[in-house]
């Protein structure tokens, strides 16, 4: 298929699921209701269902599950590593480690905008400290160290949370714990907002880099060579796909797999060029995200079942069906 | 006599508002207290101050402990929704929201409910606020102690206009305290601990109603000094506080984590720290004083 024709599908998916979310609840409405009460007419109950509870969370879906997406395909192409996602380098851990700690120590009990907050600084702080261990003498990034910073750092944030864990009582850990299993429940449009204001800037100017990251992609000294700005490009990216992460686990928690299944597979299927690839992970991720809350959310109702565990239940047979048609039929797609 | 030792205990227990001037807890139909009380300013167990006009027609209860109080008020037909850990058959066929924290939003709103009993503290801070945002008035409560327990039924009572039921259930439960109290009132006091289970186990600690009913029955709680409610302990900690006796928490896989201290196993009704107190009370020191309850003429 070209190009145009997955992109002009996966936006008509993301269309459809939305829709879909917004219809499936666990409280049963026809078509009609959810119709009447998106044009603001019908019982007040149903819009407020509607209106204040499917919708916000619906968008918040399409952002984080895009984001974290985007974020993966652009952390994958910076460091020329297939493992490359935000959990890997260490982001999360830090985003967690601060909302552990903003719930440990009460601060959330006072102020509701404590937690995305607390799990904002942490990530920030474990961006700017992994960056700064990558830093070289001339200025650049190193790659590698990055990778391996990251991935410390990120244990050592694990660490961290454990410790507080360790130390709070039973409310602490309990609501903790929830939070660490990542959920969209509590996406109203007050959050979704806020998580707006990250994402759409981050993800305009990471799909307008795609051209200098396609030739990141073929090597440095040759990305340098042909008239990309190697280390300003490397530094941009880095910092906005770090902030998409972090605006993500913000507002919804930790859940995993999305940045690393959704960008491979859009890989798989259409190749490494970041001028395709980026926008239709963005999509892919929405798309995907949103329907796995569907499924969390309506499964077991009226429990809903943690988030993560949907999108690892259905995204990694999913993946490692691509990986093995790919195999057969299309040698040599890595980054 | 006794009547007047009880409601003193009460007030002391409860705290300044109870009952001014109320002789007798018969003083049931007057109906000089059911006009009074709206409309009503409570401050509940989240520090929120509440204006009540009426009496909440839809209600539903996401703390175990509250929704048994109101059942014990024979409120039933007020709920209007359940939990998934409300098991009673007067429940049966009401819908479920879920777990009491963290409960469905969607079906909590198609329920159209006047009031929504939660848990306050640190645990669901999310779904105060969406209630908040969603119009639906909810009100906090947080039993972990018995005075805590006791004042969440009065409030109840209260906000219900059943005041009168809620005050003739707080003077059953405290004619059990205060029966179990006289039993064990010269007995020694036996070093006892509370297992949640968990591996280090769970015990708990001070400001619990396990803690104060322990006392109460006549035992003495050896992890008074823990700091949070709740904490998990180790097996050294266990063995060095020199126990008489283990209670367990109902459910518990056997055996008991030290072989050479007698344990016993708590009926499940005492982990609901609800209208049940009194019998909680009296369970519990059963298992600690055997014999202050062996003669029925005492």
């Amino acid at each position: 298929m070209r190009p145009l024709a997955w992109v002009t599908l996966l936006g008509v998916a993301m269309v459809l699921v939305f829709l879909l979310s917004i219809r499936l609840g666990s409280v049963d409405l026809t078509t009609g209701e959810v119709f009447r009460a998106i044009r603001g007419e019908g019982d007040l109950n149903v819009r407020r269902i509607i209106v204040d509870l499917r919708a916000p969370r619906a968008v918040m879906a399409i952002l984080v599950g895009g984001g974290l997406s985007l974020a993966g395909a652009v952390f994958q192409a910076l460091l020329r590593n297939p493992l490359a996602e935000p959990y890997i380098l260490g982001i999360s851990g830090g985003a967690a480690t601060g909302a552990v700690l903003a719930l440990a120590l009460g601060l959330t009990a006072s102020l509701s905008w404590a937690l995305p907050a607390a799990a904002f600084a942490g990530a920030l702080l474990a961006i700017v400290l992994v960056l700064r261990v990558a830093s070289t003498a001339d200025g650049g990034v190193d790659v590698r160290v990055l990778l391996l910073a990251g991935v410390v750092v990120g244990a050592f944030f694990t660490a961290c949370m454990s410790f507080v864990l360790s130390i709070s009582d039973a409310r602490t850990v309990r609501s903790t714990v929830l939070w660490m299993m990542g959920s969209l429940a509590g996406s109203d449009w007050r959050t979704v907002l806020m998580v707006t204001l990250y994402t759409l800037p981050a993800v305009v100017v990471l799909v307008g880099l795609a051209r200098p990251l396609n030739l990141l992609a073929i090597g440095e000294e040759t990305a340098g060579y042909l008239g990309a700005n190697v280390e300003r490009v490397k530094r941009v990216a880095y910092v906005l796909a770090s902030l998409l992460t972090a605006a993500a686990v913000a507002a919804t928690g930790v859940i995993g797999f999305v940045g690393l299944i959704v960008p491979h597979g859009v890989r798989l299927l259409v190749g490494a060029d970041h001028r395709v690839l980026l926008p239709l992970s963005f999509l892919a991720g929405a798309v995907f995200l949103t329907l796995v809350d569907v499924v969390a959310r309506t499964v077991l109702s009226p429990a809903e079942v943690p988030i993560g565990v949907i999108t690892a239940f259905v995204g990694v047979p999913l993946f490692l069906l691509l990986l093995r048609h790919s195999l057969g039929g299309r040698p040599g797609t890595g980054s | 006599m006794r009547w007047s030792v009880n409601w003193f205990l009460v007030a002391t227990l409860v705290g300044c508002d109870a009952i001014p001037g109320e002789q007798a807890p018969t003083g049931a139909d007057d109906p000089e207290a059911s006009r009074a009380s709206y409309p009503l300013q409570l401050v509940d167990d989240a520090g929120a101050r509440h204006t009540f006009e009426a009496a909440p027609g839809r209600m539903i209860s996401l703390v175990p402990s509250a929704t048994e109080a109101l059942l014990a008020m024979a409120l039933d037909d007020r709920l209007v929704g359940r939990t998934d850990y409300d098991r009673m058959p007067e429940l049966a066929d009401l819908p479920s929201v879920g777990g009491g924290l963290q409960p469905n939003l969607e079906i909590l709103v198609s329920l159209d409910l006047d009031l929504v009993i939660r848990f306050a503290g640190g645990s669901d801070l999310a779904t105060a606020q969406r209630l908040t945002e969603l119009g639906i008035p909810h009100f906090a409560v947080q039993p972990d102690g018995i005075e805590d327990v006791l004042s969440i039924i009065r409030d109840l009572g209260r906000i219900t206009g059943a005041s009168d039921a809620a005050e003739a259930l707080l003077s059953e439960i405290q004619i059990d305290l205060d029966d179990v109290a006289r039993r064990v009132a010269t007995l020694s006091n036996p070093r006892v601990a509370y297992l949640l289970g968990g591996d280090p186990p769970w015990v708990a600690g001070p400001g619990t109603y396990i803690d104060e009913l322990i006392a109460l029955a006549g035992g003495r709680n050896v992890f008074d000094d823990l700091g949070p409610l709740y904490a998990p302990v180790s097996m050294e900690a266990l063995l060095d506080r020199d126990l008489d006796l283990i209670l367990l928490s109902n459910g518990l896989p056997e055996p008991p984590p030290l072989a050479h201290v007698p344990s016993a196993v708590l009926p499940a009704s005492v982990e609901i720290p609800g209208p049940g107190l009194g019998q909680a009370a009296r369970d519990i020191a059963r298992l600690i004083h055997p014999g202050a309850f062996d003669e029925r003429s005492r």
